[in-house]
């Protein structure tokens, strides 16, 4: 009899709030911002960017104070910036 | 809810009253509105509604304080409305259907009353709803609760009150049109003109598009801030003149944010501070219906008007329902002239003129009608006149604006003729739906500049909203301009558009070939935009391995959200947890970052370096600590220690604090870090450092101390306790040992000689 096939064990992280970068350059152009780094509790890779969940909005400014535009993913059920 | 958002009275002239803004008020919250004024009647009179409304003798009659209760509850039930309305005469369900028209939970009683006198009929019907309990007076809380009902529709001392309808009354009246009708036109007419109703809608989407970019704030007292007023007053698009309307309309930017208000595209944020736009679904909801609610949410305006009513005089809002019934009233060719309809308007009603009575003592007056008041610069009209200017003002203006009226000329006098046109028919419930507009698909000019010319004749209620998704209204005229920029497109980007949406309906709708450098520029602003991307509440789903995450990537269930990303080396980012296939995985362990972060550090004695549990770490964990601390490498750790690759171990040192600092980290924030992950207070080492590394406490002081160890602790008790002893002794350092400065060894070696007691002190 065939054994069933196991399942992958996984960690879930939710509500997480990060900034997902095109480039690492730009990761490094963010840290440099003392403003901006100040929020930024982890790198997770090259291009992602571990931020406080209560500095989103003050990152938002500031990303686009420096000229960004970014996009921004709210919660599911709540509407895009 | 009719808040008061009173636009200030810049230099108290008549034309800028305190206005009250209305935003829509439905459902619940006009259902309590009118609980809450039968709240104030008293109890005689409820019972007498609660009786008129048909309940039997045996029927046991509620409490006093449940009365209001009841009879709203009785009118939610679709069995009882109907005998009650049956009961009704034709003036008091025409009142009834001034609700249902102008989509109002409430309106001001001498505006209703005076909107019956202009179709004929007596005020005094109101008393039939009224005593029904159809209808409610709604009186401030300055006022005694209210019995006698009568006196109340007398004009005069009532003009703050209001008539409150039940929310299931008004969805079972229907609008009804008065007995007669005014004189028709017997000459034909000329020049028949009828507006496309289009240019107050995109007035409304640029004023949306504007507030999107920008909400308008709020003074605590609901005025708006003076930057922002001035902001909506000085724009060329929302305060330039009509160019169809036939006469001016009066502050055209404001008529806008009233009419935007009282129809639910600007809506105050839940802070209260500020007043924002409506989501973009607004449009795709209300595409069909919003000629029509624009048509209704004018005729119930009062925070705006074509003209200033007086005390006593004529009511904007009343001659709006009054002169539209009259014209519904006509047969659907006929034609009827301002002035026949001015002349028969006046037939029924008079209307007074409180500056014309001498008798009365000029205090009694308002401020504005007192005799020599600055803000009186208007000559006085005759009722007449005045009629026939505020119908020219409402007919010439927003009704043919918005389209609902159709005007001529009469062949041989010139005078103006007017009718309703379909839509205005539908808006008053006397037609159907008129037969939509034949649309050009091409009508949009698209030039290299970035500027657009859209021609009327393709525009629809939902192409406006589109379009005013990322493009900007900038000229409103027979010929419209909207212009694109970066910021326009990142607006519609942000309201979900893409690049190829906003390219496609451009192109779909455009006479020639979008230019290049247009389709370019779009396509790079989208794509820098995609650049950086902020996830405020993500998903991450963390696997043992890359080839683990990749399998799982591989075979992901397909959804119409966005896929699953991956990210990091053993990450998979997910914007839709329901589309995670639980079957497939198991759940080791899940972790809320919105919830207080575990504590998953440990310090070590030495003060300075903590070791992290895994077990209880999470995605922020090593990024916090890496902070302000560095990580020992496992090689360089004690033996003894459980510091291993699985259980990384860090040290804070003055160069770790000191650069934690300069990034901007402060010692609070080092400080809340320990309680939260560690759940200790700052260690005292860290705390020596963070001393360090400041510098301004005071310099630590060093000298020579002697230790003098006693037998027993009853002797050196006896030292503290002797006056001859206690002045050389220092610090008691135990129970048996005590500190004695060194320059005082002498005289205590000399004192306890004489006492019979020998100190030996060490070389």
């Amino acid at each position: 009899m065939a054994n069933p096939p196991s399942r992958t064990p996984v960690k879930v992280h939710r509500n997480v709030a990060l900034l997902r970068l095109g480039e690492p350059i730009l990761a490094e152009e963010l840290l440099a911002r003392k403003t901006l780094s100040r929020s930024v509790l982890g790198r997770l890779s090259e291009t992602v960017l571990l931020i406080e969940h209560d500095a989103c909005d003050a990152v938002f400014d500031e990303l686009k104070r420096m000229g960004h535009t970014p996009r921004v993913v709210k919660r599911r059920d709540a509407s895009k910036r | 809810m009719s808040g008061v958002l009173a636009r200030e009275n810049r230099d108290g002239d008549l034309a800028r009253p305190e206005i009250r803004w209305q935003a829509p008020e439905r459902g619940d919250q006009a259902r309590r509105g009118f609980r809450g004024a039968l709240a104030r009647y008293r109890t005689s009179r409820l019972t007498a509604i609660w009786h008129a409304q048909g309940a039997h003798s045996e029927t046991p009659r509620p409490r006093p304080g449940s009365l209001a209760d009841e009879i709203t509850d009785r009118l939610d039930q679709p069995a009882e409305l109907p005998p009650l309305l049956g009961r009704l005469s034709q003036p008091a369900l025409q009142a009834l259907g001034f609700f249902e028209l102008a989509e109002l939970a409430s309106i001001p009683l001498p505006t209703l009353t005076q909107a019956l006198e202009l179709l004929g009929a007596r005020p005094a019907c109101l008393l039939e709803p009224l005593e029904l309990g159809l209808l409610a007076i709604e009186a401030g809380l300055d006022r005694p609760l209210i019995d006698d009902l009568a006196p109340l529709l007398q004009p005069g001392p009532n003009a703050t009150l209001r008539v409150r309808i039940h929310p299931a009354v008004a969805r079972s009246v229907k609008t009804l049109t008065p007995t007669g009708a005014p004189p028709a036109l017997a000459a034909s007419i000329v020049q028949p003109r009828e507006s496309d109703g289009l240019e107050p809608l995109i007035r409304l989407a640029a004023l949306w598009q504007r507030v999107r970019a920008e909400p308008l704030r709020q003074t605590q007292f609901g005025a708006l801030y003076k930057r922002d007023r001035d902001r909506l007053e000085g724009d060329p698009v929302l305060a330039g003149p009509s160019a169809l309307a036939l006469a001016p309309i009066v502050d055209p930017a404001f008529f806008t944010l009233a009419t935007a208000f009282r129809i639910g595209l600007v809506v105050p944020d839940p802070s209260g501070d500020q007043l924002a736009a409506a989501p973009f679904d607004y449009w795709i909801s209300n595409a069909v219906h919003l000629p029509r609610m624009i048509a209704s949410g004018w005729l119930g305006l009062e925070a705006w008007r074509e003209f200033e009513a007086e005390p006593g005089g004529l009511e904007p809002m009343a001659l709006r329902l009054a002169a539209l019934l009259w014209l519904a009233a006509l047969p659907e060719s006929d034609w009827t002239t301002l002035e026949g309809l001015s002349e028969h308007l006046l037939e029924h009603i008079s209307i007074h003129r409180p500056e014309e009575d001498p008798s009365e003592p000029d205090s009694a007056r308002p401020a504005s009608t007192r005799r020599g008041a600055r803000t009186r610069t208007r000559p006085l009209l005759s009722p007449a006149a005045r009629l026939a200017q505020g119908l020219e003002a409402v007919i010439l203006g927003p009704a043919h604006d918005l389209g609902l009226v159709r005007v001529a000329e009469e062949r041989g006098t010139g005078r103006r003729a007017v009718q309703l046109s379909p839509m205005g028919r539908y808006a008053l419930s006397v037609g159907p739906s008129p037969a939509p507009p034949a649309y050009f698909e091409q009508f949009l000019y698209v030039q290299p500049n970035f500027e657009i010319i859209a021609y009327r004749q393709g525009l629809s209620p939902r192409l406006v909203g589109r379009l005013s998704r990322f493009a900007w209204w900038t000229k409103i005229g027979s010929a419209l301009e909207l212009a694109i920029s970066r910021e326009s497109i990142v607006q519609g980007l942000e309201q979900g558009e893409t690049a190829e949406s906003i390219l496609e309906i451009l192109s779909r709708h455009s006479h020639r070939a979008l230019p290049a450098s247009v389709a370019d520029l779009v396509a790079s602003w989208s794509a820098r935009r995609e650049q950086v991307a902020m996830h405020e509440s993500a998903t991450l789903i963390e696997f043992g391995s890359a080839v683990e995450r990749d399998l799982a990537a591989a075979g992901w269930p397909s959804s119409d959200g966005q896929p699953a990303v991956p990210v990091a080396d053993r990450f998979l980012l997910v914007e839709d947890e329901g589309t995670i296939p639980f079957d497939r995985l198991r759940l080791t362990s899940t972790r809320d970052y919105r919830q207080p972060p575990s504590m998953c550090f440990t310090l070590l004695p030495d003060g300075v370096t903590v070791v992290l549990d895994p077990a209880r770490s999470d995605l922020l964990a090593l990024g916090e600590i890496s902070r302000f601390a560095e990580r020992i490498a496992v090689s360089s750790a004690p033996p003894d220690s459980f510091a291993t690759a699985e259980h990384p171990r860090f040290v804070i040192t003055q160069s770790s604090l000191k650069n934690a600092l300069e990034r901007g980290l402060s010692p609070q924030q080092i400080t809340q870090w320990f309680e939260r992950r560690a759940g200790l207070t700052t260690p005292p080492a860290v705390t020596l450092l963070l001393a360090a590394i400041d510098g301004k406490s005071a310099p630590i002081r060093a000298r020579r101390l002697l230790v003098i160890e006693i037998p027993s602790a009853e002797l050196l008790d006896g030292l503290y306790q002797h006056p001859a002893t206690s002045g050389a002794l220092g610090e008691r350092l135990g129970p048996t040992t005590a500190a004695v400065a060194a320059d005082q060894i002498d005289g205590l070696e000399k004192t306890l000689r004489e006492l019979g007691l020998r100190i030996d002190v060490e070389a």
